[in-house]
């Protein structure tokens, strides 16, 4: 093959597009042609940042743990672990086998069309007149943009969150989906980290939501809790249940329009009674 | 390397050297780089169970053979993703090609709206800069120049493969890759030089057209 014939090809081949034998015809020029080599580390480097950019747009996330079965596992005797009946592997419970499952096409347009992904009109979905509705495009505000992947689980993301917010989803669209709501942004602490939380009060009601989104799933025996502080009082608002890296929940503060200072997403064992843990997210109110 | 702060600002060459020598903290700063693009990529073409087992294999592939790596012959990246890419393929040969297909298609629709003309500034703090252009660059793609990288990038579909999945001639399919590609490296060149990726002192497309 010659220099214009193998360039020609070049795009394909760096994203395997080529069949078989073309391939290893490419290869073999490569090989031993430094000028269409360069073009082709070129090319490579263009098809690895497609995965990158998958990664960056996915809600999918890695469970907390693959890094700590990694590293023990480098030290086992026979390393040939990652077999499925391994007892410590935490699958990720929440998500659905993702698009190879049939109900991922075709589900885009219809309430994808009607939502919008803008703050601004958060009061959209209301008019739809589905509690599905909202709730979805508060999934897909905070992850910014996976409509399509939110809808095609909203039969599943449904019944999660009936779950989830355990029967106030009434009380929870009047919180988030009001003129009267006051949103806060709870950010992640961690470098790298993407996850994110919103706390929305209102001055006329008694009630906290919190929501948040990216987090991985917390250890075996670990959990999400929110903490929120006021004249430097820390009281537990509650654990967080996640379904795919997003969890929500409703608090009682006990007295109307309630105002805080700060609030963190911790890290801890359940049941802990003080925010000891690794501070996941935080929110602090402007001085 | 016992030093992890050090460790984080080590290129990824020099970071692959040390593991070949035996090195858990800088395995473990590859780790962190890598992981997750790897688990997504598997995530979606394989499903959560799979793919949190292929980044365990891959990882573990990675640190038995860390010394095959060669940085004279190729960027890191460009290694450790062939052997991950590979690695996922492999298992994806298993499923029918309407389910790969299915599954990048949901891909595709990832990426058509990763990036939001409108998106609030909270979530574009989120993404780093090289990020953004690629998926700003994706997602301005013509739909059927995105879909046709996707089917084969990570469908592991050929180019005859998806001619005759979408009922189209060979040489449209070869075109939509092309031009797509070209997009993209136009899009990756305009990054600010000094950035991870070298690809902004190269020459533009047009010179090998």
């Amino acid at each position: 093959m010659r220099c214009d014939d193998v360039q020609e090809l070049l795009e394909l081949y760096a994203v395997g597009a080529l069949d078989a034998d073309e391939h290893a015809q490419v290869a073999a020029h490569l090989a031993s042609c430094p000028t269409c080599q360069r073009l082709a580390d070129e090319l490579a480097d263009v098809a690895n940042a497609l995965p990158q950019a998958l990664a960056a747009a996915s809600p999918l996330r890695m469970p907390a743990d693959a890094k700590a079965r990694l590293l023990r596992s480098l030290d086992a005797p026979t390393p040939t672990v990652a077999s499925s009946g391994d007892l410590d592997i935490v699958h990720d419970r929440a998500a659905p086998p993702p698009p190879s499952a049939p109900q991922a096409s075709g589900q885009t347009s219809g309430v994808g069309a009607a939502l919008d992904r803008r703050w601004s009109r958060w009061w959209r979905p209301r008019t739809l007149g589905t509690l599905a509705a909202t709730l979805i495009a508060v999934l897909a505000l905070g992850w910014g943009v996976q409509l399509s992947f939110a809808l095609a689980r909203e039969r599943a993301l449904r019944a999660e969150f009936d779950t989830l917010l355990s029967g106030q989803q009434a009380l929870v669209v009047d919180m988030i989906d009001s003129p009267k709501t006051i949103k806060a942004l709870l950010r992640a602490t961690q470098p790298g980290s993407k996850a994110y939380g919103k706390l929305f009060t209102r001055p006329d009601m008694a009630n906290v939501v919190v929501m948040a989104g990216r987090l991985p799933e917390p250890p075996t025996g670990q959990s999400y809790q929110v903490w929120l502080k006021r004249a430097g009082t820390a009281q537990l608002a509650g654990e967080l249940a996640l379904n795919a890296g997003f969890g929500a929940l409703v608090f009682d503060a006990g007295q109307t329009g309630p105002v805080y200072d700060s609030a963190q997403v911790v890290l801890q064992p359940r049941g802990s009674t003080s925010p000891t843990g690794t501070i996941v997210l935080q929110w602090q109110a402007s001085p | 390397m016992d030093d992890d702060a050090l460790a984080e600002e080590e290129s990824d060459e020099t970071l692959a050297a040390h593991v070949a020598g035996r090195d858990v903290a800088a395995f473990g700063v590859l780790f962190d780089r890598y992981a997750q693009t790897v688990y997504v990529f598997a995530a979606h073409m394989l499903g959560t169970t799979d793919a949190d087992e292929i980044v365990q294999e891959v990882f573990l592939r990675f640190w038995k053979h860390a010394g095959q790596f060669d940085p004279l012959r190729g960027s890191f990246r460009g290694w450790f993703m062939a052997i991950a890419r590979h690695q996922i393929l492999n298992e994806l040969r298993r499923r029918s090609q309407e389910q790969r297909r299915l599954a990048a298609d949901a891909i595709d629709r990832v990426l058509a709206e990763a990036i939001d003309p409108a998106v609030d500034v909270e979530e574009a703090a989120w993404l780093h800069e090289r990020q953004e252009r690629v998926l700003r660059a994706l997602s301005e793609l013509p739909h059927e120049q995105r879909h046709a990288l996707v089917l084969a990038y990570f469908g592991g579909l050929s180019h005859t493969a998806i001619a005759q999945l979408l009922g189209l001639p060979l040489g449209t399919v070869k075109k939509r890759i092309q031009l797509g590609m070209q997009k993209l490296r136009a899009a990756l060149a305009q990054h600010a030089p000094g950035a991870e990726a070298p690809v902004g002192s190269k020459p533009p497309p047009q010179e090998y057209e």
